[in-house]
């Protein structure tokens, strides 16, 4: 198997407390080739973080309860070389969580965008 | 060796001695005493009226009727028979409040009323004076007036400051056509503010005369009072100071409530941004990635698709305008160290399917690992709009060169050390007409897909960073090259020596 078809085969977990957004980064995923897995909180995306092979994370920044900086350093801890995008709807990061996850992207930016880093965080990780 | 005889000092070759019982006497002119302590006043008004009355002249007191009671206990101990001179009809007590009323309109002194009534007055006394004095001597002499005044304290004391000016002023006009002589009295304690100084001054200057306070009046030698004169520079310098220091903590005090009323208000834009972001990105990414799906679906034919495609154009306008104006107002995170190598490959690789599709290549050009304190967003931001345009300039593919580098900046006569950052691109180039307005909102040079709002966005940013940012643009040789040159300082150094 090649490089290039072993990174669109790889899973990415999608974590959002807002199931319209999800389902919709579900498709874009799967259109780009991915294997999806969903969750609705950070609670029940670590539980499917530790239950099955996971490759990369797409996570709001905004969740109620735990969230996204927390959830990423809690995923982190688990397996530090996991790719990590943080996607925010705020025109800004508090600081210090910036260094949590190896990307962070405005919401409402070029779905193109999302693609991009997702294939580059695997590439260089494979 | 005979020791030389040092002379004793003599104050009055430094100093006017100075009597202030002479003004008692003073059978002309206006003058002024100020006072701290009631009796202070009633001796030397005493002294003033008695000797007057004792001479056979009038003497009018326009005065409280506390004060009228005071100096009437003072004639007494004089052994004056106050009432005989009061049915004489030379000595004219008056209550001060009620010759007021008589004399003023508005709260303003009348020149007319003043002048008729208290002229009126004034006459009378000097005919009863000349009157008593006839029978007792069938001799015809001129009578003195002298008249005690106090309606002006009572102004003053009721803040009319500039109708106690004034009414000094009819005073002194009325002794145009009058003779008297006028003693006006204020206490002291009714000049304690600062803004005081000025009338202070004005009332001075409307005397012939003034008499200072009792603290000095009552010293009895000239050196005692020479010292005092020193005391009193002292504490005037002293206190001058002390105002001008307050009126520095004050300004200061006024600089920093500005500050933070602009502080808090920049927050409240910011957490107002906050909300507009998070309201119009959210639903924005669904929308966004439903049309980007939609742009290449099997189930639509190409006219769909060219719908679709329409839509997501417009939707990256609505995104782009959203973020470059809600860019201004974040909520105040501190500055933080940002690596600007991470931000621009971060751009780069936002970036790198529309490159590689358009055959954009890359020429990176980092000179070590370059960091900056600021708003990682803010940084970003800029050159997303930068390399984004650098990208649009080039729809038939070229070459995007990135260059950071250490630099320093001349500002005046200081030089400023910090990053450039280089975005080069082969494209269309900008045109001249563009180039003094390319930084003003709502200028483009691509038609409609553009809003005008990146390039002054950017600039903005910069500059709040405190950096500069200056484009070049032009052809050599038939190939176009454009170049944004972005400097970020990263500190002061010293100041170049000026030749």
């Amino acid at each position: 198997m090649s490089k290039r078809s072993s990174i669109r085969t790889a899973t990415i977990l999608c974590i959002d407390d807002e199931p319209t957004a999800l389902s919709v980064r579900r498709m874009l995923l799967e259109s780009a080739g991915y294997q999806v897995a969903t969750a609705h909180s950070a609670e029940e995306g670590i539980q499917i973080f530790k239950s099955r092979p996971i490759d990369a994370v797409i996570m709001d920044y905004w969740l109620s309860g735990m969230d996204g900086i927390e959830a990423a350093r809690a995923l982190k801890r688990i397996r530090p070389a996991i790719p990590i995008v943080v996607l925010s709807a705020l025109t800004e990061l508090p600081g210090e969580s910036i260094g949590a996850a190896d990307r962070w992207l405005l919401k409402g930016e070029d779905p193109a965008y999302l693609l991009n880093a997702i294939d580059t965080l695997l590439e260089s990780r494979a | 060796m005979s020791a030389t005889k040092i002379p004793a000092f003599d104050p009055s070759s430094v100093a006017p001695v100075a009597s202030w019982r002479e003004h008692d006497h003073d059978s002309h002119g206006h003058v002024v005493q100020f006072y701290s302590e009631d009796h202070s006043l009633l001796e030397t008004l005493g002294r003033f009226i008695g000797s007057a009355l004792e001479a056979g002249d009038a003497a009018i007191v326009i005065a409280t009727e506390a004060h009228r009671d005071g100096l009437a206990q003072q004639l007494k101990s004089r052994g004056l028979d106050v009432a005989s001179t009061i049915q004489q009809g030379r000595y004219v007590p008056l209550d001060a409040v009620e010759t007021m009323a008589e004399i003023m309109v508005a709260g303003w002194p009348d020149e007319t009323r003043f002048a008729n009534h208290i002229g009126r007055v004034i006459t009378r006394a000097r005919r009863a004076a000349e009157k008593a004095i006839q029978t007792d001597t069938s001799l015809l002499v001129e009578s003195r007036v002298v008249a005690f005044g106090e309606m002006v304290a009572l102004l003053w004391a009721e803040g009319k400051h500039p109708s106690a000016i004034r009414l000094e002023q009819l005073w002194n006009d009325l002794a145009k056509t009058h003779c008297f002589s006028l003693r006006c009295a204020y206490p002291m304690g009714g000049f304690h503010k600062q803004e005081h100084s000025e009338p202070f001054l004005k009332i001075c200057a409307e005397h012939s005369a003034v008499i200072p306070g009792e603290s000095y009046t009552s010293l009895k030698s000239e050196a005692d009072r020479l010292r005092n004169i020193s005391q009193l520079q002292q504490k005037a310098q002293a206190l001058e100071a002390e105002i001008a220091q307050r009126k520095e903590a004050q300004e200061s005090l006024r600089q920093r409530e500005t500050a933070l009323r602009d502080a808090e208000q920049h927050a409240a834009m910011g957490k107002l941004a906050a909300i507009i972001a998070h309201e119009i990105n959210n639903p924005l990414e669904v929308i966004a990635n439903v049309f980007f799906l939609l742009r290449d679906h099997p189930s639509l034919d190409d006219d769909a698709r060219g719908l679709a495609r329409i839509a997501e154009e417009e939707i990256s306008r609505v995104r782009h305008i959203a973020n470059q104006t809600l860019a201004f107002y974040r909520e105040s995170e501190k500055p933080i160290s940002v690596s600007l190598n991470q931000v621009l490959d971060g751009v780069l690789e936002i970036y790198a399917r529309s490159m590689k599709s358009h055959g954009i290549a890359v020429e990176k050009n980092y000179s070590g690992n370059r960091e900056i304190l600021a708003h990682p967003v803010e940084v970003r931001q800029v050159f997303v709009n930068l390399i984004g345009n650098a990208l649009q300039a080039m729809p038939d593919g070229g070459i995007l060169r990135v260059g950071i580098h250490d630099s320093s900046e001349s500002i005046r006569d200081s030089r400023r050390t910090g990053i450039r950052v280089n975005i080069t691109d082969t494209g269309v180039g900008i045109p001249a007409r563009y180039r003094d307005k390319l930084f003003q909102p709502f200028v483009t040079t691509k038609a409609e897909k553009g809003t005008g709002l990146g390039l002054w966005v950017s600039r903005e940013l910069v500059q709040k960073m405190g950096g500069t940012i200056r484009f070049r643009s032009g052809s050599v040789r038939g190939k176009t090259r454009t170049s944004f040159s972005v400097f970020i300082p990263t500190g002061l150094v010293a100041r170049e020596r000026v030749s």
